[in-house]
């Protein structure tokens, strides 16, 4: 009898000190914002205030505008750099291509670098002035220097590209795992019925690699929904707020304006949007497969 | 058997360690000072040499924190874990006040009661708590003054002495740019940065709140900021900072600016990041809104203050006094560019050195000179109104309606504080 307990008792055992870290780094965290999330903090104490947290994130046009900069970025983001990482995973796993080992490395090696130090090197590739070297080579070519920090779209454009550049690699590896479980009789089979290139990739590769994509596509629109560190640092959220995301906006609010309740109730509707929004991503993907 | 001693014998040498160490401890009152950036360097040079003094109440530790407070904040809300001292930024000293409780902080009235009018009015005033008392001690303050290259202007034939408005300053500056190609002035204009737009705020003695507490930024001071901002911007003298920090500092070191109207602890800067610019520079007086009007102001500085956690309070206060309050401590503080909030030091010979990097003007010396700024109320709620600053200015300089933008401004300022 007591020989069986602990037998049964044993895995719980092992996996008790994770589940405590879990507990008190994850849930009580979870829990807790979600209760400060209908509270405010004044002179060191937590008071009630019902739903005005929500009320006020609701009607704040900049919190609007900051949805709107993700949803754009977002928007653009996702489909450039999933379109990317997939046509290198094909050509990666294609039979023609020597040095394999060598160009998947090379693709994957941005993700390597550490979050600060290539948002610092974008901003200073993306400078305004002609010492970028973004802008040198533009004046070089003829088209001159661009105010990308001054721009909207432009600085919107640096964010897009700076986490395609350095994301890109890990999707590629993750579409390539899938590729590379699709039968290869599929495509010998499509090649004696006659089937060209662009036939088999429609035909095949998709409808093979569509549960890995769906997959790569979430992390994707999560990751891009909890952008922070570099518009933080690339372009610090201008001009004019015009590449302030979702989560800098929490984060100015939480540890510079000091207004934990507001920011609370923020992370709450972002955790909202991004749970509806895998829901409807796992929907689809179920729908067609 | 012997195996079995020499373990015995490590086990009481170590668990007679351990008692000493914490005998020492128990011995010793300690505390704890959280500061950040070049401060923390002088703090510590300060600490070093409190800490071998034979009057000292204790020992001194000084930690590492980064300048937005981010160990600093969370150990504030949770009430765990606060640095017995730490160091803030003078804009932010009513809003910790209210966002903590003055409650969380040690009163500094055994100190600086009596000696208000030794202290600069314009870090002193914003110290006072609602309840009469002082919760935070000025430390370095930053009187404002205009720098400026003596070679570039005297090819451009240009008097410095009749600078004395920044209507004459912006025609200087359009004759500089054309004749050199270089930049008169420099600021931020894409919503990320205010600096300079606070430093002629405080110039014209600007509030930015009204009488009944709320936030108002549309008001007369407001607009002539702004409006200086605007000209100098059409009159193409700005050089543009998008990264405010990091590109003044590219602009100034690749030489494109001749004249720079910013803070005394810029020096610091200047002297590090373009070291082979030594002996170019001079400062002087700020022009003024009009003639024979105020040429002080007062950007940035910091406080100290003592957590009400600290166990060795007599310690941390002794500390405080010392360093802000003593002749040695300012020494220190000049040392490392950090310009005393404490006045009756101005008179110690430290201040009378020549600067070689501007070219021998007792820099130090004209700052004391222009110490007394006005003094801007911060208020409980500056860290909401500070994005919205930077906003404004960009979006003046961009050709927004003044009216229509302020009084936007104020109401989405009015809208977030009425949530706290």
């Amino acid at each position: 009898m007591k020989k069986s307990f602990w037998k049964k008792a044993t895995p719980y055992l092992f996996l008790l000190p994770f589940l405590l870290l879990f507990f008190v780094f994850m849930i009580y965290p979870m829990f807790y914002s979600f209760a400060i999330s209908f509270m405010k903090y004044k002179a060191g104490n937590f008071s009630a205030v019902g739903l005005s947290n929500y009320r006020y994130l609701l009607g704040d046009p900049l919190f609007k505008q900051c949805i709107f900069n993700t949803v754009v970025i977002l928007v653009f983001q996702v489909p450039v750099m999933i379109g990317l990482a997939l046509i290198l995973a094909c050509i990666l796993n294609g039979k023609e291509l020597r040095g394999k080992a060598f160009f998947r490395l090379c693709i994957f090696l941005p993700i390597l670098i550490d979050t600060v130090s290539y948002s610092i090197e974008f901003s200073l590739l993306f400078n305004n002035k002609e010492t970028g070297l973004v802008n040198t080579f533009l004046s070089m070519i003829g088209i001159g220097a661009l105010p990308w920090m001054n721009d909207g779209t432009l600085a919107k454009a640096i964010i897009v590209i700076a986490v395609t550049w350095r994301w890109v690699g890990y999707n590629m590896i993750i579409l390539l795992s899938g590729l590379q479980a699709i039968p290869k009789e599929l495509y010998e089979a499509a090649s004696i019925d006659g089937a060209g290139r662009i036939k088999k990739f429609f035909y095949i590769t998709i409808p093979g690699v569509w549960p890995v994509l769906i997959f790569a596509v979430i992390l994707a629109v999560n990751g891009t929904l909890q952008l922070f560190t570099e518009p933080y640092l690339i372009t610090n959220g201008g001009p004019l707020n015009k590449t302030m995301t979702i989560v800098q906006y929490l984060y100015n609010m939480g540890f510079k304006k000091f207004n934990y309740g507001v920011a609370s109730a923020g992370a709450y509707l972002l955790a909202v949007a991004i749970g509806m929004l895998t829901w409807m991503q796992l929907r689809v993907s179920r729908r067609d497969t | 058997m012997k195996k079995k001693s020499l373990a015995a014998l490590i086990t009481v040498s170590m668990t007679a360690a351990l008692c000493t160490a914490s005998f020492a401890e128990e011995a010793e009152a300690t505390i704890h000072v959280l500061a950040y950036g070049t401060t923390a360097n002088n703090i510590q040079e300060t600490a070093d040499i409190y800490n071998g003094l034979e009057e000292r109440k204790g020992t001194v530790v000084v930690d590492i924190g980064d300048g937005s407070y981010t160990s600093l904040l969370p150990s504030l809300a949770s009430g765990e874990g606060i640095p017995d001292v730490f160091e803030i930024q003078s804009r932010d000293v009513g809003s910790f006040y209210t966002t903590y409780g003055t409650e969380m902080f040690v009163s500094l009235d055994s100190i600086l009661k009596g000696e208000e009018e030794n202290f600069v009015e314009g870090m002193i005033k914003p110290a006072l708590a609602e309840d009469g008392s002082y919760y935070a001690i000025p430390w370095n303050s930053g009187p404002c003054v205009l720098y400026y290259q003596p070679a570039v202007l005297e090819e451009c034939g240009i008097d410095v002495s009749t600078l004395t408005t920044w209507d004459a300053y912006i025609e200087a500056g359009k004759t500089v740019k054309e004749k050199t190609g270089k930049y008169f002035a420099a600021f931020n204009t894409n919503g990320t940065g205010c600096d300079e737009m606070m430093m002629w705020f405080n110039q014209l003695a600007g509030s930015y709140y009204s009488e009944d507490g709320s936030v108002q930024l549309n008001t007369p001071q407001m607009h002539q900021t702004l409006e200086l901002m605007k000209e100098m911007y059409d009159a193409g003298i700005v050089c543009d900072l998008p990264n405010a920090w990091d590109d003044r500092i590219q602009a100034m070191s690749s030489g494109s600016i001749a004249a720079l109207p910013y803070a005394s602890w810029y020096t610091a800067t200047m002297e590090e990041s373009c070291a082979d610019q030594s002996g170019q520079w001079a400062v002087t007086l700020l022009p003024a809104f009009e003639e024979e009007g105020n040429v002080n102001s007062i950007l940035g500085g910091g406080y100290l203050m003592i957590s009400a956690s600290c166990e060795e309070q007599e310690l941390a206060l002794d500390f405080l006094r010392y360093s802000m309050m003593t002749a040695k401590g300012n020494e220190i503080n000049l040392k490392y560019g950090d310009f005393p909030s404490y006045m009756p030091c101005y008179t110690e010979s430290y201040f009378d050195e020549a600067s070689e990097y501007f070219g021998g003007q007792e820099v130090n010396k004209f700052f004391t000179e222009v110490a007394n700024g006005p003094v801007t109320d911060y208020g409980p709620y500056f860290t909401d109104i500070q994005p919205h600053l930077m906003e404004i200015v960009g979006e003046i300089v961009s050709g927004a309606d003044m009216d229509e933008t302020l009084d936007a401004h104020t109401e989405a300022v009015n809208a977030i504080i009425a949530t706290k």
